[in-house]
């Protein structure tokens, strides 16, 4: 009964906590420009997510250890320092996107510019963090994030042609633009597979107390919460692809995308994508900010747990306020969110090497993992997704000089 | 008799106190040469300037630099190898935190910044 209770909420969290800044804006951007064309990155980004997330839970629950630790004390401080940098430096750019994401909501829910809702924002993510435990921040974002199945209903009342859908799971070559075309190829990829979320899943691993014996609640979750989670990035397309390609809008700005749900749902299509943009952002704010936290405090050794006072982890609670207060400074300043959100994930989707190859290793080591080393089908999944996050490094910079913008 | 191997299994390992309370990581090893007699591990070393040394020389002129700025005097704490109780996905030792130099930064934050706002401290678990 309790695993059945855990699958569920794991489940939950894969629905609630798929849909944020990046893959909100990416999805749409793709739709509104190739229609359902670009579907395949979010089946890939979701399939890589489903295997990262899978692997850093198991990880965590055989070893005891998180990824971070793990990347420390397997490969070393010199080589630590690479995925400490680089995950330091994306996860805050795409913190300050989501910190934007909900300012932007607010203010179209409000008129209040969104610049002077950076700060009481920041606040009450703070508070929440200062005063809550790991369990109120995961189950509370995820259970309010529930309200991105929205997107699913407003899919449904447009009547997609499915098999056209279908279609687009199969990467196919452009008719136009080739450049923006993988640009947002590989924005939709760095928005789907962050590093902060396997590295927050495998900490909350530990939060939870995991075991050996939650191997299987781990394998169930990360596939059951990804084929949701992935589906409802799916539909954001879909609706995207259906209500802005024949009306030949571009999403420049998040303003535009406020009427993303209008045509299949009314007035009600405005409040719930407000709703959906305001809460799944700043779930996914809460989250960021202590991923950046755990990623530090245990690279370096400190004392971390959300589960316990501030006090008793000093460095860890103060590391996560300053970062929270770090990433409202842009939106203080009224940087453009959307560009922000797109810059970040294409960093995110060029960051990735350095913590999926390592991965590779620390999977097949039979010192760290026992008896549940990967097997051969999770080998040339981890594999094959190594070699992909290369390709994606390579091509990340060109891309984003002939693509974005 | 299970070999322990200095590098893969101590270097870069969680140190924790008696209590299992954090206290940083084992940033570096001294191993002692003694005059006819085998060398032998003599201390492990907790600190930034280790862990900067080990990274390259830019790295100790940046920390370098930084604790100069903040006119903080750089600390070792060195723990005499015979501490060591346990070595197995942390290195254990048989001692207090609170009784060495390695929570400096944690007590000062505690003090001056955490312990002052609001539902920082209390009862041990939220």
């Amino acid at each position: 009964m309790k695993k059945i209770a855990e699958v569920a909420l794991g489940v939950v969290t894969g629905i609630g906590g798929f849909l944020e800044v990046g893959s909100l804006a990416t999805s749409a951007q793709g739709g509104s420009e190739f229609g359902f064309q670009l579907g395949w990155a979010v089946l890939l980004g979701s399939i890589s997510l489903m295997i990262l997330m899978e692997a850093s839970g198991r990880l965590a629950a055989v070893s005891n250890r998180t990824l971070a630790d793990q990347l420390r004390e397997r490969f070393g401080i010199r080589f630590f320092l690479a995925p400490l940098v680089v995950g330091l430096v994306v996860s805050l750019l795409v913190l300050a996107s989501e910190i934007g994401g909900v300012a932007l909501a607010l203010q179209m829910a409000t008129g209040v510019r969104f610049q002077l809702w950076a700060l009481p924002i920041a606040f009450l993510a703070w508070v929440l963090l200062w005063r809550g435990t790991f369990s109120i921040v995961e189950n509370g974002a995820a259970m309010l994030g529930l309200v991105s199945i929205v997107f699913a209903v407003g899919a449904a009342a447009l009547h997609p042609r499915w098999t056209s859908v279908g279609a687009g799971l199969l990467p196919t070559r452009p008719a136009h633009d080739a450049a923006r075309y993988w640009y947002l190829g590989v924005s939709i990829l760095g928005a789907s597979i962050s590093p902060y979320l396997y590295m927050f899943y495998s900490s909350g691993a530990i939060e939870d107390g995991w075991t050996t014996e939650d191997l299987a609640v781990n394998r169930i979750t990360s596939v059951l919460g990804n084929v949701f989670g992935g589906g409802l990035s799916l539909m954001v397309l879909v609706v995207a692809a259906l209500v802005f390609l024949p009306r030949h809008i571009h999403i420049d700005a998040y303003e535009q995308m406020g009427l993303i749900l209008t045509p299949a749902l009314g007035h009600p299509g405005f409040v719930f994508f407000l709703a959906t943009l305001g809460i799944t952002c700043f779930g996914t704010t809460l989250e960021i900010a202590l991923a950046i936290a755990y990623l530090l405090a245990q690279g370096l050794g400190w004392q971390w747990s959300e589960n316990l006072r501030p006090s008793q982890d000093s460095r860890f609670s103060v590391t996560y306020t300053v970062v929270i207060l770090l990433a409202a400074i842009p939106i203080l300043l009224g940087v453009n969110v959307l560009g922000l959100t797109n810059i970040s994930m294409v960093l995110t989707a060029a960051s990735l090497p350095v913590t999926v190859v390592p991965m590779v290793l620390l999977m097949n080591d039979r010192d760290v993992m026992g008896k549940s080393v990967n097997g051969i089908v999770a080998n040339v999944a981890l594999i094959g997704l190594a070699v992909l996050t290369c390709v994606i490094l390579l091509a990340a910079l060109p891309l984003q000089l002939l693509g974005g913008g | 008799m299970k070999g322990v191997h200095l590098v893969h299994d101590v270097l870069d390992a969680q140190l924790v106190d008696r209590k299992r309370q954090k206290m940083g990581r084992v940033d570096g090893l001294v191993i002692e040469l003694r005059d006819g007699e085998p060398p032998r591990v003599a201390e492990l070393l907790v600190g930034g300037s280790v862990l900067a040394e080990r990274i390259g020389r830019w790295m100790v002129a940046i920390s370098g630099a930084v604790s100069r700025l903040f006119g903080i005097e750089p600390e070792v704490t060195r723990i005499p190898f015979e501490q060591v109780r346990v070595i197995d996905s942390c290195v254990e030792l048989d001692i207090d935190a609170s009784s060495t130099n390695t929570l400096r930064s944690e007590r000062w934050l505690d003090e001056h910044i955490v312990c002052r706002i609001p539902g920082g401290a209390g009862p041990e678990r939220k």
